[in-house]
């Protein structure tokens, strides 16, 4: 049983590396998500919206990654 | 036109994405294999498998219960969460920021822990948890792989599927015959281009889940990975400067 737990434990890792990496994105689709049901915005731009949102995380988390690197040791 | 990519994606993303994950576990089972006993390291991958295959077979079904849009927007998101850490951690690799991943070191890593492990009387016992955990622990990222690379269509289930055998197939056939770790595997490459295709889906399918009509269908997941591929590289290159930039101040 132990082991099990464990096993399974280990596997919310599997989504969520850098932890506020995944909360921007959780973030993201959920407001491009209420956006488009809403009808603020039309289903294509949203998910457009939502790439690039998701592309300026991507491109920041390993920038805040080097900034860490050099400045916290 | 359109199938083609459909199902050339799908297989590719499935047969890459499973070959990585398929390589770590062999890692570690191998480790137990050679350094305790085969037996404990086949009894614990068996017992894990076993375990996969009644969790797909019993939550399999329940996949066919949940309407398209939302399976296609919440698979989207989880492929999107999955593929962006894979990108994330590859670019960090790519441009030098943390190491590459070694085979040979995980391997030796493992191996002295299981040696420490040798003179405890559950030797066997946790050797054959060490394969169990690795066996499941990658299995679940392959089922995910598989279920979201394939779910989003009809009929790709089983392309997702023959994508992530035929990976299954080549890593135990090239194991079986170096009989040590793959360190020859571009496996920081391999995981660059995964994480491109599982974000490049992820959209993809958040979109279609959202109700959005991709230009060209399928075809729209070409340009969706241009510009994610365009977009970590540049990112590779610019971070790589600043390394080296930051380095050369420091000295």
């Amino acid at each position: 049983m132990k082991l099990l737990k464990s096993a399974f434990g280990e596997l919310p890792g599997i989504f969520v590396d850098d932890g506020a990496l995944a909360v921007i994105v959780l973030v993201l689709v959920a407001v491009t998500g209420l956006a488009v049901r809403t009808g603020y915005l039309d289903a294509l731009i949203g998910a457009i919206v939502l790439m690039l949102g998701c592309l300026l995380v991507l491109v920041e988390s390993p920038a805040r990654a080097l900034r860490r690197f050099f400045y916290d040791g | 036109m359109t199938g083609i990519t459909s199902i050339t994606s799908t297989v590719t993303a499935s047969f890459l994405g499973s070959f990585v994950e398929i390589v770590e576990a062999f890692t570690i089972i191998l480790a137990v294999g050679v350094t305790q006993s085969w037996r404990a390291a086949f009894t614990g991958s068996a017992i894990a498998l076993v375990l996969l295959a009644v969790l797909v077979l019993l939550l399999g079904p329940l996949l066919g219960l949940v309407p398209l849009e939302w399976m296609q927007f919440v698979i989207g998101t989880l492929l999107l969460l999955f593929g962006l850490r894979w990108l994330r951690k590859a670019i960090l690799r790519a441009s030098g920021i943390i190491p590459l991943r070694d085979e040979e070191k995980a391997y030796a890593a493992e191996t002295e822990m299981l040696m420490r492990r040798a003179a405890d009387r559950r030797a066997n016992f946790l050797a054959g948890a060490a394969a169990f955990k690795a066996a499941l622990l990658e299995g679940v990222e392959v089922v995910f792989i598989v279920v979201a690379a394939g779910a989003g269509r009809e009929g790709m289930l089983g392309y997702a599927s023959i994508g992530a055998l035929a990976a299954c197939v080549l890593v135990l056939a090239i194991g079986a015959t170096v009989h040590k770790p793959l360190v020859k595997i571009p496996e920081n490459s391999l995981k660059f281009a995964v994480g491109l295709l599982l974000a490049s889906f992820g959209i993809f399918w958040v979109g279609e889940g959202l109700g959005a009509n991709w230009p060209g269908g399928d075809l729209s997941l070409l340009p969706i990975l241009a510009v994610f591929a365009a977009a970590s590289l540049i990112a590779v290159k610019t971070l790589r400067h600043k390394l080296y930039t930051e380095a050369e101040n420091n000295l």
